[in-house]
Order: C-alpha cells, then sequence, then structure tokens
C-alpha cells in the first residue's frame, strides 16, 4: 500500500480531508525524530515501538572497488513490531 | 533519557505543533495505525511518506538448539516485519552524527589475527619509549564521539608518510603515535580483541608510569644534590665538636643530639632559599625553568597568576605537564609541577587574544575529560 491510498483510507475513517491527514502525518514524522534525537523510544499499542539505536563505527570494504572503509558512528531508528503483530504476521501463507 | 513516550503524549505534542485538538490527533493516530497493522496483517507492505515503509521479509527455517533441553530444533520459515526509515527522517536523527564521513582506509590498520595484532602493538610500545608521551593519554582516553573524530582524521595524515611502504615489518618502523592511538581506539570496539587492547593499554600504563617516575627522580635529584652541599660544612662543623667533648657517654649523647638540629637547619636553609626564589618572581613574566606544588591552596591558576600574571594562563603549565596530570579539577595536592615559561609557548599575557586562546585551550581541556 503506498502512502497516497493509506492517507485516503485515514481521511475516510476519520472523516478529516486528504490534506488534514497529510499534514498530521508530516508532523508525526517531526515528532518521531525529535523524540528519538532525545534517546526515547515512541510505543504504539498493538503496533510495536520506535526506538533508537547508536551504531558503533567498522571497517567495511567498498563491494565494487574493494577498497576498505572506515564506517563512522550513526544513530538509527529502529522498529520493533509488538507480539500481537508479531503472530499476527508469521503464519501468513504464500508470502 | 530513554523515556517510553505513549500515544497520549505523542498525540499532545502532535496538537501543541499542528493546532489541531488533542483528540483529534490522536484519533488520527489511532487510525492510522490500525489501519498499518491490518495491511501488514493481511500480507502487504505499507508506506509512509516522511516516515518510512513496513515490510514484510520471509525468513528461512534454520536449526538452532532449544535453550532448555540443548536438543537441536528447527526454527520453521516465518515471516518478520521490518521497518527502514525514510531518508530525510534517518538524516534528521543522525544529525549529531551528520558531520562524519566514510573514509578509506589505506595499507596500516590491519584487521587480521590477534597474534599478528598483539606482536604489531607490542612492537609499536617499543618504538615510543624514546618518545615524550605525549599522545600516550591521548590514546588511553576512552572512545566517544569527540575522540573518533580525532582518531578518524588521524590515520589520514600517518598515511601519507607509511603509503610507499609496502611490507608490514617496514611499516612498524615509520609508525608515529597517532597510528597507535587510532589501533587502541578501534581495538576497543571489538569486543574479540579485548585482550589486545588490554595489552596496549597495559603497556601504555607501564610507560606513562615510567616517565613520571624519572620526571620525578630528575627533580628529587636536583633537590637533593642542594640539600647535600648544604648538608657537608654543617656535617663537618658537628664531628669537630664531637671531637673536642670528653666522655664516652656524652659524645653518643652530643651524637645523637648533634645530627637533629643539623639536618633541620639543613630542611630550614633548603626551605627559605626555595622560598625565596618563589617570592621574587610574580612581580615579573617568568623566563626560566621552574617547579611548583599543587596543594589545597595553590592551584594551576593560583601558579598562573603568580607566574604569568593572569590566572586564565593555567592552560599552559597543564600542557606542560599533561603526561602525569589527569582532569585538571582533580589534581593530588603534592603533585610537582614544571612552571613552563611563556617564552616557550610564544604567549604575551598582556594581549588579550592570547589570554582568549588559553580560555580556549582550558576548555578543551575538560573536553578531553567529557
Amino acid at each position: 500500500m503506498d502512502s497516497k491510498t493509506l492517507t485516503d483510507i485515514v481521511a475516510d475513517k476519520t472523516g478529516r480531508s486528504k490534506t488534514e491527514i497529510q499534514n498530521l502525518i508530516d508532523c508525526l514524522a517531526v515528532e518521531v525524530a525529535e523524540t528519538l534525537k532525545e534517546g526515547d523510544s515512541i510505543t504504539i499499542p498493538s503496533v510495536g515501538s520506535f526506538e533508537p539505536r547508536k551504531r558503533l563505527e567498522r571497517v567495511s570494504v567498498h563491494p565494487t572497488t574493494g577498497k576498505r572503509l572506515l564506517i563512522p558512528p550513526k544513530l538509527s531508528v529502529v522498529f520493533k513490531p509488538s507480539s500481537l503483530l508479531k503472530q499476527k504476521i508469521r503464519e501468513i501463507k504464500g508470502l | 533519557m530513554e523515556e517510553k513516550i505513549t500515544l497520549s503524549v505523542l498525540s499532545a505534542r502532535i496538537a501543541e505543533n499542528t493546532g489541531y485538538p488533542r483528540k483529534i490527533c490522536e484519533d488520527f493516530l489511532r487510525e492510522l495505525f490500525t489501519t498499518v497493522s491490518e495491511t501488514l496483517s493481511k500480507g502487504e507492505n505499507v508506506k509512509i511518506r516522511g516516515l518510512g515503509t513496513f515490510r514484510i521479509i520471509y525468513v528461512a527455517p534454520r536449526k538452532s538448539v532449544d535453550v532448555n533441553t540443548g536438543e537441536s530444533i528447527e526454527i520453521p520459515g516465518h515471516n518478520k516485519i521490518v521497518f527502514a526509515a525514510a531518508k530525510e527522517l534517518a538524516e534528521d536523527i543522525n544529525e549529531p552524527f551528520s558531520i562524519f564521513e566514510t573514509v578509506e582506509l589505506k595499507e596500516g590498520y590491519e584487521e587480521t589475527a590477534e597474534e599478528e595484532q598483539e606482536a604489531v602493538l607490542s612492537s609499536y610500545s617499543i618504538e615510543e619509549s624514546a618518545e615524550v608521551p605525549d599522545n600516550e593519554s591521548d590514546s588511553i582516553a576512552c572512545a566517544d564521539p569527540e575522540n573518533n573524530v580525532e582518531v578518524s582524521e588521524e590515520p589520514g595524515e600517518v598515511q601519507d608518510g607509511s603509503v610507499a611502504e609496502d611490507e608490514v615489518p617496514q611499516e612498524l618502523e615509520t609508525v608515529s603515535d597517532e597510528e597507535t592511538s587510532y589501533e587502541y581506539d578501534s581495538n576497543a570496539r571489538r569486543g574479540k580483541r579485548s585482550f589486545t587492547f588490554l595489552m596496549g593499554f597495559a603497556c601504555g600504563l607501564a610507560l606513562a608510569a615510567i616517565v613520571c617516575l624519572a620526571g620525578w627522580l630528575f627533580f628529587f635529584n636536583s633537590v637533593d644534590l642542594k640539600s647535600l652541599l648544604d648538608r657537608k660544612p654543617l656535617e663537618s662543623t658537628a664531628i669537630a665538636e664531637l671531637k673536642s667533648s670528653s666522655s664516652v657517654k656524652d659524645t653518643s649523647v652530643s651524637i645523637v643530639q648533634e645530627p637533629v638540629p643539623s639536618s633541620d637547619t639543613v630542611v630550614k636553609a633548603g626551605a627559605s632559599d626555595k622560598s625565596d626564589i618563589v617570592e621574587a618572581v610574580p612581580t615579573k613574566p617568568s623566563d626560566e625553568k621552574k617547579y611548583d606544588t599543587i596543594s589545597k591552596t595553590r592551584y594551576l591558576t593560583t601558579m598562573a597568576k603568580e607566574y604569568y600574571g593572569n590566572y586564565n594562563l593555567w592552560p599552559y603549565i597543564y600542557e606542560e605537564n599533561k603526561a602525569f596530570l589527569g582532569h585538571p579539577d582533580r589534581i593530588k595536592p603534592g603533585t610537582r609541577v614544571v612552571i613552563p615559561p611563556l617564552s616557550k609557548y610564544g604567549v604575551n599575557p598582556d594581549n588579550p587574544e592570547d589570554i582568549k586562546k588559553a580560555k580556549r585551550m582550558g576548555v578543551e581541556i575538560y573536553a578531553r575529560y567529557k
């Protein structure tokens, strides 16, 4: 499902306009970024949580040139699905 | 830090920023994530523009071991959810680290077997013994982002010198402190190589201790010589007095008594000489090498004010002695420090630019210990 379809569905369900929903989504993205930058995680019940993670620097190899690289440390976001969702997903056949 | 933000808190924040009522924001969030959840449950990926994409990935069955029984079991094939943040979001979150870039590594940093690394490290230590351990304290400092900046930039400059060398043994001879400190730091981060890190750390500590000892002995020797010179004439007068006294008992008593007053006078003479030197200095900028001792009432700033005329110039005293000084606020009372002449660093205490520079140095020194 792409972003547009999603906003349409949510707009229908809430009775709001599509532009309003898009605004809210943009704002949500900003809030997520701000919260994660402060080291806090966001939990959505029955869905999962967004957590910040720090990746340490590492030595790697460039796939094409074969040169050795030093990749610097970084902060990233990780999504941990809730058990409920995991269970629902696990059993789907035909994927 | 490390708080768990709930849906209601999140909706409150969104309400604040958009101006929509809180109830509306909460409804929106619930509907949004319910839809995401339902879609995923049907097996379909969901993309949210600006946030990221939720994907379902199939994981092949694999053999594993039951944690309780120890029997080998098979984990059946199943699906899992994976989230990839949108590019803008990821960059925004990584903002504190955005200044770093991937750097190309040239020869010199080998990530090979531990034995080889140990050999390499120990030969680095041997090379270093003759050099001033200024960089030693830097290399021992713990790994944190700030350090990473220094570390990742250094191999660049070092490599220029050693790029020509092909064989590893030749590189060992031309290696410098920076490369070793880089190895120490990166080694620290590899759990598997904790042994080599300990080795390197121990070598560094031992070297620092040896240099401290040498410095202290050197200072101690110069004091000893002085007191020796003072004592000799006094001792000879004591012996002359002994010879003149008659009974054996008297001489033994006077032997006991004489050395005590003579050593007292030696100490006093030595102390008064020292205080003379100290008192003569404060009024003029120093140009000769001097020593001073940290005490509960004498700090680096006290000395800077006394010797240089401005307490902000303490970083120069610190830098001169940084090999055995740790955190500038926690120097042990009794630590002897060298007071370098300002001319050594080209500093003029009357120049406000130099004072500003010294203040910046101070901030940088504190930053090393964060």
